[in-house]
């Protein structure tokens, strides 16, 4: 499959800052495409001049072999826009929304119609409810949902998770899956690795203005050819010393009875740990090994957290 | 097809905000209630009280000429609270028709009791004319004819009362405010609120969204002028001559210039706030210097240039010669021109100057 999006050396500078510095994409038809990033590090202003709501300072942008820019009404009808901050009209409907959406391009809407569409996001229980009655979760689908109306190509979701409980951000995900399994391409932005890794199927990480790296999230994880963290608990002390000698473990640590480790060779590593208990006769507990994870990728390719304390 | 579902959406928005909706009607109503009772026809009408014990055809003819007069309220006392209400200043008169006052008449006179306050003036007026309406029902009893006879004539073909001059003016101010702070609320709001953002997204153009934005707007407005116009007719007695048609152009005109003056305000105020602040700055001077409470035409010499240049005079005049003067469209057709070219040039204005953002992205 070809791409759909093509993006080159995209630019935009606000005063001294640089928002999005040189930034190069192509974004396959079909695919969910992740972009993994702080605050600030360029998500918003790279979605939105592919949308054609920002002017790039540079670079071009093509959608489905239409640029978006200098004429961004060429692509409307390509794209869905679900934006990061959420503003709908009050005192309509959910319903009522969805139905003026559509006539915005030239779709008449019925009613049935219009809840199809609301239970694709699982809204249609709402559909009758004024919108400033929804909860967050619920304007996020229907924000979804006014994406879909005029059956797009491309969907974007900025931050569609932001602020959402787990219970919530799990019915989103299903959202989405169910939009791209009809074929739609979808663009999201988000700053949970988890998210990432569940949904899309390659992942850009940006930070300040700049994409850092792009693969799948395994081959990213796998990239890092990082350390597992292996942890147990001993009732009985345990001495380490001899542990410290096997080549891959480093940054052996014991706080009461909880130990940890990190070792580049799993299996030599916990071998070595059995023996070791069982010659001083002491008895292993909660043993546990984790892997590494995209928020290990991004620690290792920034030295920073992905979210701000 | 957009367009008209944009206007339906406004209208529906406008009309489920029923806060929103409560204050825009009641301020003018409350306006003219407020000086429709201090300045209204109310104050002008006096009250008898008519204790009624006869049953004589005289006894009728006499309460079905009081009731005939003009600016008198004839009430029908049968409790017998007559004269307490009286002594409360609630009547200004008390008339007594004592059973059998007529007997034999008009052989023997008849015998009737009108008691008044000393110190109401008005009650003391009463006097006077109950006594020349019983004089005419005697005259044409014993069909002598008047030897005098007196016609009022008014030096105006009607007479205009405070009220006739401040209903116009209200109605204007109230199309003005509405037109200032309805439509650039509205908008600044939505575009604070990230809406139009969303709406820039779409393929609705701007003309329309503005387009159906005015609509809605000009709606507020005529609904507005019908309430005022049925309020002041109905409740506080203006005299309303004018065609009601000339009446409908000129409240749209007037609505559209002030409504495209809210839209240049939205264009350039940034928040609620300083729309607010903006719509005073263009609204206050013309509630005082545009004729709406006041006749304008002899302030000072150094002022008249400011009034000349306000749009609400052109409209305040308009509408009071149309309403309670009876003049016609081309009467006013200089009124409308200069209001119509206002709108014109606020439209320029307003379509350059257009943000979808609060800031520049
Ligand atoms: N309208 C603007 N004016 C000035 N600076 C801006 C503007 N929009 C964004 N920036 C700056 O550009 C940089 C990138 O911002 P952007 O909103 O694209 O980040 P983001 O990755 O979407 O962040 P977040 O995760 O917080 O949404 C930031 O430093 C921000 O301060
Ligand atoms: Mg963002």
């Amino acid at each position: 499959m070809g791409s759909i999006i093509d993006i080159s050396n995209l630019v935009k500078t606000y005063g001294d800052v640089r928002a999005v510095d040189n930034v190069s994409l192509a974004v396959e038809s079909g695919e969910v495409f992740g972009i993994l990033g702080p605050n600030g590090a360029g998500k918003t202003t790279t979605l939105e001049m592919i949308e054609g709501l920002r002017k790039p300072d540079g670079g071009t942008i093509t959608i489905d072999g239409i640029p978006a820019w200098p004429n961004p009404n060429k692509i409307k009808h390509l794209i869905g826009v679900q934006l990061q901050a959420t503003a709908l009209m009050d005192f309509l409907t959910v319903r009522e929304m969805v139905r003026l959406f559509a006539s915005f391009y030239g779709i008449r809407m019925g009613k049935s119609k219009a809840d199809e569409l609301l239970n694709e996001v699982a809204l249609v229980e709402k559909a009758g409810s004024m919108i400033n009655q929804l909860s967050g979760g619920q304007q996020q689908r229907l924000s979804i949902a006014l994406a879909l109306v005029n059956d797009p190509k491309v969907i974007f979701l900025d931050e569609p998770t932001t602020g959402l409980d787990p219970q919530a951000r799990r019915k989103l995900w299903s959202v989405v899956e169910r939009i791209n399994a009809e074929g739609k391409t979808v663009v999201l932005t988000t700053h949970y690795m988890e998210e990432a890794e569940v949904l899309c199927s390659r992942v850009a990480i940006m930070d300040n203005g700049r994409v850092i790296a792009l693969d799948t999230p395994e081959g990213l994880i796998n990239s890092l050819e990082s350390d597992v963290k292996i942890t147990f608990t001993a009732k009985h002390p345990l001495d380490m010393q001899k542990l410290a000698k096997i080549s891959s473990v480093s940054k052996l640590s014991q706080v009461d009875s909880s130990y940890s480790f990190y070792a580049g060779d799993v299996q030599k590593s916990i071998m070595s740990l059995l023996r070791l208990a069982d010659s001083q006769e002491v008895k292993i507990e909660n043993l546990n090994v984790a892997g590494a994870d995209l928020e290990d990728v991004f620690l290792h390719l920034t030295g920073r957290g992905l979210r701000e304390q | 097809m957009r367009f008209a579902a944009m206007v339906v959406a406004n209208i529906k928005t406008t009309a489920r905000n029923k806060q929103a909706l409560f204050f825009l009607f009641i301020f003018p109503i409350l306006f003219m209630a407020l000086f429709g009772l201090v300045f209204g026809k109310s104050q002008d009408v006096a009250k008898i009280a008519v204790v009624n014990q006869d049953k004589s055809t005289l006894a009728k003819s006499i309460t079905k000429s009081l009731s005939k007069i003009d600016k008198l309220q004839v009430e029908k006392d049968g409790q017998g609270d007559g004269m307490e209400k009286l002594k409360k200043g609630k009547v200004d008169a008390v008339l007594v028709l004592e059973k059998g006052f007529a007997k034999n008449f008009p052989r023997h006179p008849a015998s009737i009791d009108l008691y008044y306050d000393p110190t109401s003036t008005r009650s003391q007026m009463m006097r006077g004319t109950i006594g020349a309406v019983l004089g005419g029902i005697e005259r044409s009893m014993i069909k002598t004819p008047p030897l005098i006879t007196v016609k009022s004539k008014s030096v105006q073909s009607n007479q205009l009362t405070y009220i006739d001059f401040l209903l116009p003016g209200i109605l204007a101010m109230s199309l003005m405010n509405s037109g200032l702070y309805g439509l650039a609320t509205a908008m600044v709001t939505r575009r604070e609120k990230g809406v139009l953002r969303r709406l820039k997204l779409t393929p609705l153009p701007l003309s329309q969204y503005i387009g159906a934005g005015i609509i809605n707007q000009l709606l507020v407005s005529l609904v507005q002028a019908a309430l005022l116009v049925l309020i002041g007719h109905y409740i506080f007695g203006v005299k309303i001559i004018g065609a009601l048609t000339s009446l409908a152009i000129l409240v749209i005109v007037g609505s559209l210039c002030f409504i495209t003056i809210g839209f240049v305000i939205a264009s350039f105020a940034k928040t609620t706030e300083a729309v607010a602040t903006l719509g005073n700055l263009i609204g206050m001077p013309m509630m005082f210097l545009g004729g709406v409470f006041f006749p304008v035409d002899n302030v000072p010499n150094w002022v008249k240039p400011i009034v000349k240049a306000m749009p609400l005079k052109y409209l305040a005049d308009s509408l009071r010669s149309v309403m309670v003067q009876g003049q016609p469209l081309s009467y006013v057709h200089d009124d409308v021109l200069v209001l119509l070219a206002v709108t014109f040039a606020a439209f320029l204005l307003a379509v350059k100057f257009f943000r979808w953002e609060s800031d520049k992205r």
